[in-house]
């Protein structure tokens, strides 16, 4: 369609003065520019525009629409490919190697400004710098943007593109290493001490790591990765003795970003062993989001929002991978996290509904009347039902 | 996207795309009579204006890549036009197929030039460092423009002065190679100097640093092949941003330049804030300091880019010049151009809509209220008997003048005139009927008058037409498309929405004013918070004038009028305030009117900008002022500065 057709049913949909509607359609242009056209689910001939006429016509009132669009307007974070790819390629310089100084640092006994000047101290640096692995634990940790970043700083056999790899890949990584640091006399024979895990978004943290209450035990990631990294310790030394763990996602929830760490010590402690870990993990983020953009019913202006969250809503989203959540109806997303916040390449479901899920008009198995949903940004969902 | 609001001509590289936004106005406007009087590129030219007047579009139509790419490319629509002008500045030859006579280069002073002015060394050195960097790059960006025009180095030849031969071997001598190669030495070794983090001692300086090196003492001309002919063009080194440099170094480049010994064309592009304060208040003085053996106009060119002579003749030229660049702005907006509207004259309304019929019956029914009520029955005739037949003529009928509201107000302001004119105490008699000590007369100051107060008491739009929009930019290009852009995004919208194809008077001025509000706002300059006190102190004061019942200055003043002789004494016992003056004026917050004649004196007008007149509400006429002092201008800068009277 062409733009201009689109604004012009745009401002029809939502009612705009001649004023607003300048106003607005500079706004919406100059964003489906430089961010919204580029979202990894629009074709050609249906990009933003489109999307965001048919999405509006779902709404059946006038005020409802205009709430809508305050959504988009006024509350929406998208995340673009630059911006993501700005959070990959900071992820070495701001955050790996800043780490591996500090190890040093400590087991030196030395300030950590003195690792870089020291020349014993960067010979360490550059030693453990080789004995970091980096295992993506999702294709959103774009290990290939990582990897293309430090070109020349780390090599392709420290990258791993699974966190369950077989025992072939261990033993070949493990090779690796030990031919370009072959053991002197008297040490012992080179292993991995720091394994870095990688994901794009946290939004609960569930899929990362949660308690299952009905089969009383801990899952997730990384529950997977280290039941996978025991099976292949028990055949090859691939890790060092005191070898650790840091955890590092691109975005995360305030919320999710702050439970972290004691949900996983609580992992730890517990009698089941899920997470076999001898010393908590280091975990960082590229970005927060704050608590504060959630849309919440108990914030005045986001009353209207929250009741069209309910109104226009269709049971048949619902899975039972998305009650894993802990919160069934999804109108403020998954474990209602009620977030505004869209991905490029694919919106999470931690954020409203309104904005991602699709579902037909019908009836639910109770015989209710179910109502169509149209998404702006649609997800494509990891799962199946 | 909008052209307008993207100052589109500034991030176009491509000269092709460049093109059909430059309108040949300017050239003429500003360049013409100097070509025609030979002194464009044989001594130093130098270009003065504000932000957003053009002078970097201006100048950038003389470089060899843009006169060859619109030479060759005939399908160019205003190619002839620009032709024309071109010729007219004598940067094409048009006896037979029209050629390139210059090669200009455009070197910004904006990055280490500067930077040579802070290095740890004598004035000389650090005079000569610059003077070798600038020749330097000068030269590479002359043969760089040549390649990127198409011209193989191969048949490129330099033509050197006759009696240069010593100094046209330390360039590199005739081979352009050689000479290429050089230049880049010499650029080398200076800018390691000039970047280094630590700067050598002077005995230490590389070579190429300190080596003699004059290549615009050398270069006369260049040829090079076009067509089947081989070409002489001139050289021109557009020294851009001048206003970079320290004062001293500046001066230093002026003399530099000034020099009979340099062959090469060279122009500089400055802004205002660059000069001198008694350069920009007393201009006529011209730039750099007397020396003997320095005769400025001779040796100079100065080209102010604004008004100077004949205002309402610059004002029209400038009329021209916006229609032109917003033509061509359309044409680039495929909403517009498929629809044949590229004209934005056109799609503004000019006429005045129709007055409320409750407001004109509340206008008609003030005639005979307050004060103007003891106005006798006789008196009132003849009143309204001067205005019908003011408005009686046919061209004002069709403009619209003869509207009603605008009859009744200009009534009305005759009637508040008359009292003025008439003895006090006969206001206390029931019916006044006696001659007014002056006779009334009915004109197109009270007509403007009469539309102003209708804009200001009954909300009837002002501002709004075509000619209204270029008279409030001040004849600045910049803040012509700045204002015009916002315009035609509203109509662009409204062609969206097939809401119609023009603009109506009252969406015009809303949008003006609204936009005048945000550039100010917007606005960053040197002294920022005490022009703005001056500006609104004069525009406060204005507006209480221009609402007087009695219009006494017509349509309204928008200036403050200082005796010239008082005025002259600002820069030698006000040193502050000449700053401040400077700094309004290089930014087109307001303008100098000097040396203006009227009711028998000679007055320097401090007049403000279009744009404040858009965003207070005062009129756009120029030479209404208010008489004060350099005390209140002296107290307006001051904070917490009170009215002046």
């Amino acid at each position: 369609m062409d733009d201009n057709k689109g604004l012009k049913i745009l401002g029809e949909t939502l009612g705009w003065s001649n004023e607003e509607a300048r106003t607005e359609f500079q706004w919406l242009r100059m964003m489906a520019a430089i961010k919204y056209d580029d979202y990894r689910d629009f074709l050609p001939g249906m990009r933003f525009l489109e999307n965001l006429a048919g999405w509006l016509q779902q709404f059946s009132q006038l005020d409802e629409r205009r709430e809508a669009y305050r959504l988009l307007r006024q509350r929406l974070i998208y995340v673009s490919p630059p911006e993501m790819q700005r959070l990959v390629e900071l992820l070495y310089p701001c955050v790996i190697e800043r780490r591996l100084i500090q190890i040093i640092a400590e087991r030196r006994g030395i300030p950590e400004y003195v690792v870089r000047v020291d020349r014993d101290a960067r010979a360490d640096l550059d030693r453990l710098r080789r004995r970091t692995l980096i295992l993506g634990l999702s294709d959103g940790a774009r290990i290939d943007i990582l990897r293309h970043s430090t070109t020349r700083i780390l090599s392709n056999e420290q990258f791993v593109l699974q966190t369950q790899a077989d025992l072939f890949k261990w033993k070949s990584v493990l090779a690796d290493l030990q031919k370009e640091q072959p053991a002197k006399e008297g040490e012992p024979k080179a292993a991995f001490e720091v394994v870095v895990l990688v994901d794009d978004f946290m939004g609960t943290g569930s899929s990362f790591l949660r308690y299952d209450a009905e089969e009383k035990k801990w899952k997730g990631k990384l529950c997977k990765f280290l039941a996978s990294l025991q099976y292949a310790m028990d055949n090859v030394p691939v890790m060092a003795e005191n070898w650790q763990l840091c955890v590092h996602h691109y975005l995360a929830t305030e919320k999710a970003a702050h439970a972290m760490p004691e949900r996983e010590r609580q992992a730890i402690a517990s009698p089941g062993k899920e997470v076999p870990l001898k010393r908590p993990s280091h975990y960082t983020f590229g970005a927060k989001v704050p608590d504060e953009v959630c849309i919440s019913a108990t914030k005045p202006d986001d009353s209207a929002l929250v009741a069209l969250t309910q109104s226009y809503y269709n049971t048949k989203i619902e899975t039972r991978h998305t009650n894993v959540g802990g919160v069934k109806h999804l109108g403020l997303g998954y474990g209602g996290c009620a977030l505004p916040l869209i991905l490029h390449h694919n919106t999470p479901n931690n954020s409203l509904a309104l904005l991602w899920a699709e579902a037909p008009e019908g009836v639910d198995d109770a015989g209710s009347p179910q109502r169509e949903m149209r998404p702006l940004f649609r997800r494509r969902q990891r799962h199946t039902v | 996207m909008n052209p307008f609001e993207k100052r589109a001509t500034e991030y176009i590289r491509d000269d092709v795309a460049f093109l059909p936004y430059v309108t040949p106005e300017p050239l003429v406007t500003y360049l013409e009579r100097y070509a025609k009087e030979d002194v464009l590129f044989d001594r130093l030219v130098v270009i003065i204006g504000t932000p957003g007047s053009g002078k970097t579009t201006l100048a950038r139509l003389f470089l060899l890549p843009t006169l060859t790419t619109l030479l060759r490319t005939p399908e160019l629509p205003s190619q002839p036009a620009l032709i024309d002008a071109l010729a007219a500045c004598k940067a094409i030859t048009t006896d037979g197929t029209p050629v390139p006579a210059v090669a200009g280069c455009r070197i910004p002073l904006e990055s280490d030039y500067r930077d040579c002015w802070e290095l740890p060394y004598t004035e000389d050195i650090r005079h000569n460092l610059f003077c070798s960097l600038l020749q330097a790059r000068t030269v590479l960006a002359w043969l760089r423009g040549m390649e990127d025009a198409g011209f193989s180095m191969s048949e490129v030849r330099l033509i050197p002065r006759a009696d240069a031969s010593a100094a046209l071997e330390a360039i590199g001598g005739e081979s352009i190679e050689r000479i290429r190669n050089v230049a880049r030495e010499i650029e080398r070794d200076v800018y390691r100097v000039t970047a280094g983090l630590l700067p050598p001692p002077p005995d230490q300086l590389p070579a190429g640093a300190t080596a003699a090196y004059h290549p615009f003492d050398v270069i006369e001309a260049f040829e090079i092949p076009f067509g089947t002919e081989r070409l002489r063009v001139k050289p021109l080194v557009i020294c851009d941003d001048a206003h970079f440099l320290h004062p001293t170094q500046l001066d230093g480049v002026v003399k530099w330049f000034a020099r009979r010994e340099v062959r090469v064309a060279r122009w500089m592009l400055t802004r205002i804030d660059a000069l001198r304060p008694h350069e920009v208040l007393r201009p006529e003085n011209g730039l750099g300091d007397a020396e003997p053996g320095f005769n400025r106009s001779r040796e100079m060119a100065l080209i102010w880019m604004q008004s100077t002579g004949d205002r309402g003749a610059n004002r029209r030229a400038f009329r021209k010049i916006a229609k032109d660049m917003a033509g061509r702005y359309l044409q680039q907006m495929p909403i517009f151009a498929r629809r044949n509207l590229i004209s934005l004259e056109e799609l503004l309304e000019s006429t005045a809509p129709p007055f409320p019929a409750g407001k004109l019956k509340q206008l008609q029914e003030s005639l005979s209220s307050g004060p103007r009520r003891v106005v006798g029955a006789n008196r009132r005739r003849e009143i309204e008997e001067l205005v019908d037949s003011y408005l009686g003529s046919e061209r004002r009928k069709a403009s619209g003048a003869a509207a009603p509201e605008v009859r009744a107000m200009m009534i009305r302001i005759l009637l508040e005139r008359y009292l003025k004119r008439v003895p006090q105490n006969s206001l206390f008699d029931d019916a006044i009927d006696i001659a007014p000590s002056m006779p009334l007369r009915a004109d197109s100051n009270v007509r403007n008058a009469a539309e102003m107060q209708l804009y200001h008491d009954f909300g009837r739009p002002y501002f709004y037409g075509f000619d209204t929009l270029c008279d409030s930019a001040s004849e600045n290009a910049e803040k012509f498309l700045r204002l015009a852009g916002h315009l035609v995004a509203q109509l662009e919208t409204q062609i969206i929405r097939n809401a119609g194809v023009k603009l109506a008077p009252a969406v015009q001025d809303k949008l003006l004013k609204e936009r005048a509000a945000r550039m100010l706002e917007d606005e960053d300059l040197p002294e920022r918070a005490r022009v703005l006190r001056l500006c609104e102190m004069i525009a406060r004061e204005c507006l209480v004038v221009t609402r007087e019942p009695n219009a006494s200055l017509g349509e309204g003043p928008n200036a403050w009028g200082i005796l010239q002789p008082e005025f002259d004494t600002i820069v030698t016992r006000h040193p502050e305030l000449a700053r401040v003056l400077q700094s309004g004026v290089a930014y087109n917050m307001f303008s100098l009117v000097r040396d203006y004649g009227t009711k028998g004196q000679i007055w320097c007008l401090v007049e403000l900008s279009g744009v404040w007149s858009l965003k207070v509400g005062l009129g756009l006429a120029r030479g209404w002022f208010l008489e004060r002092k350099v005390d209140d201008l002296l107290r307006a800068i001051q904070p917490d500065a009170g009215d002046s009277r």
